[in-house]
């Protein structure tokens, strides 16, 4: 233990003095085992389902043998029982449960609605901080209200609408991802403008000043001052809308009923439902969809702490 | 550079915007805008007359609307903000408020199975679904051609042998058919569909299928397809008298008037307060949507079959949705509060594993867990040695969607958490131990009121989004276990699980009442953020 | 009230950063210390040691008769007035100043009573009920100081609690808490970089540099006989001037050569500075305050060998004062020690001008009518010049 005891670098001017053991329990140990006991818990479901995932059998009980109960079956959550990646290439080759189709329509739902969203929502933050126009404040609460009406509850009227635009669009109707981006799109904007307007209001308005004596246009200082200065609070409402999009389920499932051309959300479940239980394809399918989450988290956590607060508080 | 621009383009050099004189864009930014509204105006057009053609007016409306006021704010000068905000505006109102309204217009109303469509949809559906072959009647060579995307009936008359194209108007004579043997197969102007055509696409099926062409109108008998060559003559048991808006039935001369108070047709001793078993036989399906007033609200408050129902979901929404906030905060406070200590190695990796669960989809980790709750192969009952049923029993179910929600989102109170507490000066806390705290106490007085003026909005969001969290009860318990039939509610069913199964779940589908339940679940997140606001409102004169 | 001592006090933070070395200090009981020295020399480290707030990485700290090292900041019985205020922006300025006394626990009426005196003795009584937000700075500063003295602690500590206002404000509370202070009569030390609060407002100054003490106190001995060129030049405005020039025996006593000019050391200084006479045919750095020299044409009576000629390069008359700026011939004294200074003060008067020239800095009387470029002779206070050994910097003494 003592290794973790904080040593200095030798090569320092001097070393700060060395911590006691007892004072180490005391002050960082205990401190430690907390986090050990959090990290454990944390990690555990994420071990268990790489296990299950390069199990070749595929049920639920094949990722630890039943011999093993007790202790001897927490080793199960470290050690994969066995390593096979045939669950990885049977999910993509079920023409009943296309994988790599959920998987592309997931995928693209959620970047375009996340991307739209977040401009369209950023040019009406825009408006409201920047600009002064009869019916703004009306026009605030209005939003704010309206983010408390999220769309699962008027899903039967978009499902109504949806059907009945299919009529008339085929293109846009249910059924289609293109109707389920637009859908999408009406709905993270009341929620993103606030927040977004909230941060522009902290972007002080001598800037736009400055650039405009400098000559720059509305568009020029949207785009290039605000828009720039924003970069956090852009970063995590992209963040928010891409999770928020990706794990929709009640919209998604109402307007892509159908398997073979569903979102992750929607098919995902199938595997695991009824008398299928596919627990191997299931794991092999859910550590490929973290990817495009955890990809996109990866690039924008470093914004996520400031974003997200800062606009909550400044909101 | 304003110089340079075309004099007469409209704002870019004369406009005055409320930001002031701006000089803006070059020659080539306006000419892509030009090329943007041409392509939008395009498409616009395009939707105005397909929604014109299907007798959509609400679409035609609102698509003229828009395209008009995208081109007069796009093309004059100022008018800024509505510049900015008109594609989200747009968006926000077809896709958004429209539903919202909706729902609260179908909250006071019957609206859902039987009564779904409109009521000359209905009339037509009443004929047709008691339709019945003629008797005796000569059986049809019918053809299904095609043109544009309209499917006719190519009908070659079995008495006189002479051609007919058949829509659902009547018919006309088609003297330049071709005709293989006695049979008419073809008409220039159209193609005839084989059945690998009409199996292949799903519209043109339905379209035909659906074709009833008027034979007799003075009796009342329609020709329609029986297979994709074959016709046949078919006559309805109720008789429709535009007049009076009536039906009679043929056989029994029962009369049928539309009763604007269930929305239906029904006999006049059809009894609105019995049951549609009692009421067997006096009634026509289907119906239409009619307004009810508040009947759907009062059913919910007052009926005592569905109260029982209703109640303990709501009490289990409210426990599920403030539990769940309490623990995700308590516990993403309490890691944020022991890794405070600057001196603690292992910093990066602790905060990586822990903050993981919150990067991963939650269809993902619900399932996971779903999995891993399993009775019978579940890891945690054979680590426990156990066969507890965790997801099964309702007591239990309850504690084990509040454990995976707290697995699920204590990462997001973490980060957010570690977030704020950096943003309180070190300063104060100092100040509170040399006044005298312990460290405690200054974390009680000082630190934690602090805490909460920036993050009670995120648990006031916290709380809305779980009382709405549709996917985690779906995909970890469906709302089970139940203790009777699905529709009465399940143990641990939300509002919204609860109103998604009355309007989806069922081969019953109760949207108007499934809608009214939606604007209980508005009212009262709306309530309690309103209520919650006015009190952190309080707190946040601190700042400023 | 009690008496603070560091003994052999030495502060390494978990970086390995030595702030503070073998700090030793007595602040008497009662006594108000100023502890000055340019920012980043560890002055805010050791008073956050007597706090509590920093750990005592080797030696002793004292408070009463107690060693405190290990004691946590709530058992020292001490009150502190940050830099920031570190107001409690959620409490009113009464319960901000009520804070340390409800923790310990004392009666409503005596908080009251308690409140109420901090409050007329610092003219809060109207802004009781304000939150901090809505107070102005000096408002603030005043809440700070309010929330310490009610405390009535056995030392108050105050880490450059005026840097934040503006410079009229910074006058009137210097003064302010001055009085308050020595009212109460509470042991205190008090931070700052700021030389003028270092010499008005302190029974003692301690002088720090790079986590090294350099002197402590009274105000004017350390202006008087500084122990080296750092407190030489940062304890005073304009700092000290400084040449270089080299000792030579003349008859009985000795003369230094600066630039192209003999002065005369009188034998007086001599007895006082037995040290100078090991320099002879050395340099050694010549120190002169502005105050101590005068334009020579008002001194008509004063003898050659203590005249220096210059140019003047800029005139700031001041009313009382005529501020001289001038360049003079000789070689400037350039250390570690003098660069930190200009540094700090960011006073041009310290750049050195070309080779061989230095800019010097004098006082005249209002008489005096010199302009800008002329050559101008100017009498130096030979009695009252320091002397300082060029490299190590250290004052020439017995
Ligand atoms: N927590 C710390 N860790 C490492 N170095 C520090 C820390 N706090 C201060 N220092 C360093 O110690 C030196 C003295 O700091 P401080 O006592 O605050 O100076 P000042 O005299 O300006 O108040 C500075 O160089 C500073 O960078
Ligand atoms: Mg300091």
């Amino acid at each position: 233990m003592s290794t973790q005891t904080p040593t200095q670098d030798k090569t320092k001017l001097r070393a700060a003095p060395r911590m006691s053991f007892g004072r180490w329990i005391t002050q960082l140990g205990w401190r430690h085992a907390i986090t050990i006991a959090a990290v454990m818990f944390a990690l555990f479901p994420i071990t268990y389902i790489i296990g299950v995932a390069l199990n070749p059998v595929g049920s639920l009980s094949s990722a630890c043998p039943p011999s093993k109960t007790g202790i001897s079956a927490l080793s199960c959550l470290v050690i994969p029982q066995t390593v096979s990646f045939e669950n990885f290439s049977a999910i993509f080759n079920d023409p009943r449960l296309p994988y790599g189709t959920w998987f592309v329509n997931s995928l693209t739902v959620a970047l375009v609605a996340a991307i739209f969203s977040t401009l369209m929502s950023a040019s009406a933050a825009f408006a409201f901080s920047r600009l002064r126009f009869k019916g703004r404040r009306p026009g605030l609460l209005s939003l704010v209200l309206l983010q408390m009406f999220p769309q699962i509850l008027a899903i039967t009227a978009i499902f109504i609408l949806m059907t009945k635009i299919s009529e008339v669009f085929p293109q846009f109707g249910s059924g289609t991802v293109t109707g389920l981006i637009l859908i999408y799109l009406g709905g993270s904007l009341g929620v993103n403008t606030y927040l977004i307007k909230g941060f522009f209001d902290t972007v002080p308005i001598e800037i736009d000043e400055s650039a405009k004596i400098d000559g720059a246009s509305h568009v020029r200082i949207f785009f290039g001052l605000v828009l720039r200065l924003s970069a956090p609070v852009m970063v995590v409402v992209f963040f928010v809308t891409f999770t928020f999009v990706f794990n929709e389920l009640a919209i998604a499932q109402t307007l892509l009923p159908n398997t073979t051309d569903t979102t992750l959300a929607v098919g995902m479940q199938t595997y695991v439902s009824g008398n299928l239980q596919e627990w191997g394809k299931f794991a092999a399918g859910a550590l490929l969809a973290a990817i495009p989450m955890i990809t996109v988290f990866a690039f924008t956590q470093r914004y996520l702490v400031t974003g997200l607060t800062s606009g909550a508080v400044k909101g | 550079m304003s110089t340079t621009n075309p004099p007469d383009v409209g704002e870019q050099s004369t406009g005055k915007s409320p930001l002031g004189r701006m000089p803006s864009g070059s020659v080539n930014a306006w000419i892509g805008k030009l090329v943007l509204l041409g392509i939008i105006d395009v498409l616009g057009l395009w939707a105005v007359l397909k929604a014109y053609g299907a007798s959509w007016w609400l679409a035609v409306g609102f698509l003229t609307i828009v395209l008009v006021i995208a081109n007069i704010t796009y093309f004059r000068k100022g008018g800024l903000p509505l510049k900015y905000m008109l594609p989200g505006l747009v968006f926000l109102v077809a896709f958004q408020l429209y539903p919202a309204g909706y729902t609260f217009y179908a909250s006071f109303t019957n609206l859902g199975t039987g009564h779904l469509i409109s009521q000359e949809e209905a009339r037509a559906s009443i004929l047709v679904q008691n339709e019945k072959p003629v008797a005796d009647a000569p059986s049809f060579d019918v053809r299904p051609i095609v043109k544009g995307n309209e499917v006719s009936m190519l009908i070659t008359d079995p008495e006189t042998g002479t051609a007919l194209i058949g829509t659902s108007e009547g018919t006309t004579p088609a003297p330049d058919a071709e005709f293989t043997g006695a049979t008419a197969t073809a008409v220039p102007g159209y193609d005839t569909l084989n059945l690998g055509q009409l199996t292949g696409d799903p519209q043109l099926d339905q379209q035909w299928r659906d074709l009833a062409v008027p034979w007799d109108v003075e009796q009342g008998y329609n020709l329609r397809q029986s297979s994709p060559t074959r016709g046949e003559l078919r006559q309805s048991d109720f008789a429709y008298d535009p007049e009076t808006d009536t039906f009679r039935d043929t056989a029994t001369g029962a009369v049928f008037f539309a009763n604007g108070s269930v929305g239906l047709y029904t006999t006049d001793t059809f009894d609105p307060d019995s049951t549609n078993r009692q009421n067997e036989g006096q009634f026509l399906t289907p119906g239409w949507p009619v307004g009810v007033g508040l009947d759907n609200y009062t059913t919910v408050l007052t009926d005592p079959g569905v109260r029982s129902n209703f109640m303990p979901i709501l009490i289990w929404s409210f426990v599920f949705a403030i539990g769940t906030v309490l623990m995700q905060f308590g516990f993403g406070l309490l890691l944020a509060l022991v890794m405070q200590d600057k001196r603690m190695k292992g910093q990066r990796f602790y905060r990586l594993a822990l903050v993981l669960p919150y990067a991963l989809p939650i269809f993902m980790t619900a399932l996971v867990w779903k999995g891993m709750l399993n009775r019978d192969f579940g890891i945690i009952n054979q680590i426990l040695g156990a066969n507890i049923d965790w997801l099964g029993d309702g007591t239990l179910a309850k504690f084990s969607v509040l454990l995976v929600n707290l697995w699920i989102g204590y990462a997001y109170m973490l980060l957010v958490v570690t977030g704020a507490l950096t943003a309180i000066p070190q300063d104060l806390k100092e100040a509170a131990f040399v006044d005298g705290a312990s460290a405690f106490r200054a974390f009680r007085t000082i630190v934690l009121p602090l805490l909460m003026v920036s993050v009670s909005p995120l648990l006031i969001a916290s709380f809305s989004f779980n009382f709405n969290n549709f996917t985690l009860i779906q995909l970890l318990t469906n709302g089970g276990p139940f203790a009777g039939s699905p529709i009465q509610g399940g143990q641990t069913d939300l509002l919204i699980t609860y109103t998604y199964r009355l309007a989806f779940g069922t081969n019953e589908q109760l949207l108007g009442f499934a809608s009214a339940i939606s604007m209980i679940i508005f009212i009262i997140v709306a309530g309690v953020s309103a209520y919650s606001f006015r009190l952190t409102k309080r707190l946040e004169e601190i700042k400023q | 009230m009690a008496n603070v001592a560091f003994e052999h006090v030495e502060k390494v933070y978990p970086n390995g950063f030595h702030a503070v070395q073998d700090l030793n200090l007595e602040i008497e009981d009662g006594e108000f210390l100023v502890l000055v020295g340019p920012s980043g020399c560890g002055k805010s480290t050791a008073l956050r040691m007597i706090a509590g707030l920093e750990d005592v990485s080797d030696g002793k700290l004292i408070i009463g008769d107690r060693v405190v090292n290990d004691l946590s900041p709530q058992d020292r019985d001490i009150a502190m007035v940050f830099q920031s205020y570190a107001l409690y922006p959620h409490l009113s300025v009464a319960d901000n100043i009520a804070y340390g006394l409800k923790i310990r626990k004392m009666s409503k009426d005596e908080i009251a009573q308690r409140i109420q005196r901090a409050a007329d003795m610092l003219e809060l009584g109207p802004f009781l009920d304000r939150k901090p937000a809505m107070l102005s700075g000096g408002q603030r500063q005043r809440v700070a100081m309010g929330r310490a003295i009610v405390r009535d602690p056995a030392v108050f500590l105050m880490d450059e609690p005026l840097s934040n206002l503006d410079a009229k404000l910074r006058v009137q509370m210097r003064a302010e808490i001055s009085s308050v202070v020595h009212d109460l009569g509470t042991t205190t030390v008090y931070v700052t970089h700021d030389q003028v609060e270092a010499m008005t407002m302190g029974d003692r100054m301690a002088v720090m540099k790079a986590g090294l003490l350099q002197q402590a106190g009274p105000p004017q001995e350390v202006y008087d006989h500084p122990n080296n060129i750092f407190v030489a030049q940062f304890v005073g405005s304009p700092p000290m001037n400084m040449v270089k020039g080299r000792l030579s025996q003349s008859g009985d006593g000795l003369s230094v050569h600066v630039g192209d000019k003999d002065l005369v050391i009188p034998a007086s200084v001599l007895d006082e500075r037995a040290g100078l006479r090991k320099y002879i045919g050395r340099d050694v750095a010549v120190g002169v305050r502005s105050e101590d020299m005068e334009d020579a044409s008002l001194t008509p009576d004063a003898s050659q060998d203590r005249r220096l000629n210059g140019t003047v390069t800029l005139v700031e008359a001041l009313g009382s004062e005529i501020v001289v700026h001038f360049s003079l011939k000789g070689d400037a004294v350039v250390t570690e020690d003098t660069k930190l200074v200009a540094q700090e003060t960011g006073d041009e008067a310290l750049d050195t001008g070309p080779a061989g020239e230095v800019r010097w800095v004098a006082s005249f009387s209002p008489r005096s009518r010199v302009r800008r470029e002329d050559r101008v002779e100017i009498t130096v206070d030979m009695e009252r010049v320091h002397w300082f050994d060029p490299d190590s910097g250290e004052a020439i003494r017995g």
